[in-house]
């Protein structure tokens, strides 16, 4: 069990560092709102999934885990589309 | 040094090129990069928790998870009106 945590760990810690290289690396706004979605979206997922499935991990833990996964998740989704909709909305009024 | 404690620095590690966008970039590239660096933020305390067995950190990380979104949402409300 803990080769498979380690997995999804692992996964997870190289879905941030392509996020956090993409945003450096990407130059638009539009193009770095993808950045977002995918350490919210993705990431959480797999630890939450590492921490329901740890050798140590109660029930409780994992579903604490769970749900810390599910909060990111929609709330990155929520934000993104705000963060996105602010971005557009004065490029066009600048315009 | 377990797995936790390593990913959890690695996550740490990812909020320097986030502080970089942060400081360097126009204010809505800030706020993306506020918007990862709460991610960052919320799994690197969900992993010390797991590492360190303490249930405080969960307490903190779901703190953090809940309080951003409307932090995050006030920003990019303020950045369409009056930034």
């Amino acid at each position: 069990m803990s080769v498979v945590v380690a997995i999804l760990l692992a996964l997870a810690v190289l879905v941030e560092v392509l996020a956090v290289t993409g945003l450096i690396v990407l130059r638009t706004t539009m193009q770095r709102l993808h950045v977002v979605g995918a350490a919210t979206c993705v990431a959480p997922v797999l630890v939450g999934v590492a921490a329901a499935v740890g050798t140590h991990a109660t029930p409780s833990q994992g579903a604490k885990g769970l749900l810390i996964a599910l909060l990111l998740v929609v709330f990155g989704g929520v934000l993104s589309h705000a963060t996105g909709q602010a971005a557009y909305a004065r490029e066009t009024e600048s315009t | 040094m377990n797995v936790w404690y390593a990913a959890s620095i690695a996550m740490l590690l990812c909020l320097i090129p986030c502080v970089v966008v942060a400081v360097r970039g126009r204010a809505i590239d800030a706020l993306i990069a506020l918007e990862v660096a709460t991610a960052l933020g919320v799994i690197a305390l969900l992993l010390l928790e797991q590492g360190m067995q303490r249930q405080t950190f969960f307490d903190v990380s779901l703190a953090l998870a809940v309080l951003a979104f409307p932090s995050t949402l006030l920003f990019a409300r303020f950045y369409r009106r009056w930034l």
